[in-house]
């Protein structure tokens, strides 16, 4: 069975990009945690940006796991 | 130390996080892959091949294992001399000066030049390294100790800086190798045709050009090229 590794790879940072992303969202209205990154929230711009690289490449991955089952077919 | 120090200082808490663990799982990959290739080569190209040809499969594992335990203590002291450098980048182009400069004249010789013979790279390389180690044993860095920076055989001269040395060494290794590889080459019996076929750029065949031309090497190579040349005059 072919598997294409991006599905995994794709699954990861969806994951990783959601939690960031609630993370941000969470703490948007906390100044003293953003105070590093002077007042950028960098959660929420690195979560979506994590989020909108995993969803492609999932989605990659998933095309490409279409064209090798349709080519065994 | 620039990377983690950057990190500390300017990502939020969450971000830090996911910043530390993918630098760390960077490291512990380099570190991977550097223990099982030294444990690899150590078992079937030195302990396999010359100490023991008919080990058994058992205690070549065995073997495979220590040698990973080995090489991680080597890397230790490595790293405890490499500290006495006043940066990682001055050790590592040390290295590269002793070993990998006459291993790449030995390469090209070999690769371009027909007539180039399998004793002839090994005196190359040899004679490479010596010439390197001798220069780094002559010449010390103004303003530095004798020691594991130059100068451990006597000081003849003073380079301007670490980067210096390193470089001059570098150059100095690639043109003995090559030249000693070059002479030793062509008072040994040369290979026959047949054997070089695939080996040698002159005797290989070559495929007709039919790639888009985004898609060639020397594409890529002259853009990254041009790229450096630009990132050094951004920066300078």
């Amino acid at each position: 069975m072919f598997y294409d590794p991006r599905i995994s790879l794709g699954m990861l940072f969806t994951l990783i990009g959601t939690v960031l992303t609630a993370f941000g969202l969470a703490t948007r209205s906390n100044a003293d945690v953003y105070s590093k990154s002077m007042g950028i929230d960098a959660n929420l711009c690195w979560g979506l940006v994590l989020l909108v690289f995993g969803i492609l490449v999932l989605t990659l991955g998933r095309r490409g796991q279409m064209k090798q089952e349709k080519i065994k077919k | 130390m620039a990377t983690p120090n950057m990190l500390l200082q300017f990502l939020p808490a969450g971000l830090l996080g996911l910043g530390l663990t993918a630098l760390l799982a960077c490291l512990m990959g380099g570190v991977a892959a550097g223990v099982t290739s030294f444990s690899t080569v150590f078992t079937c190209d030195i302990f396999q091949a010359f100490l023991a040809k008919n080990a058994a499969d058992k205690r070549l594992l065995a073997v495979a294992r220590w040698a990973a335990v080995g090489g991680m203590m080597l890397s230790f002291a490595a790293a405890c001399a490499a500290m006495r450098f006043d940066s990682p980048l001055d050790a590592i182009l040390l290295v590269f000066a002793v070993v990998n400069a006459p291993l790449f004249a030995a390469l090209l010789l070999g690769a371009f030049w027909r007539r180039a013979t399998g004793h002839g790279a090994f005196a190359g390389l040899i004679a490479g390294a010596a010439a390197a180690l001798l220069h780094h044993g002559l010449s010390l860095p103004r303003g530095e100790q004798p020691g594991i920076q130059g100068g451990w055989i006597t000081v003849l001269h003073h380079p301007s800086s670490d980067l210096a040395l390193g470089l001059g060494t570098a150059m100095l290794a690639f043109l003995v190798s090559l030249l000693v590889a070059a002479a030793v080459s062509l008072f040994t019996n040369a290979a026959q045709a047949e054997e070089l076929n695939g080996l040698v750029f002159s005797l290989t065949a070559r495929p007709p050009a039919i790639w888009a031309w985004w898609k060639r090497p020397e594409a890529m190579a002259a853009a990254i090229l041009l790229a450096a040349i630009a990132a050094s005059l951004i920066f300078i």
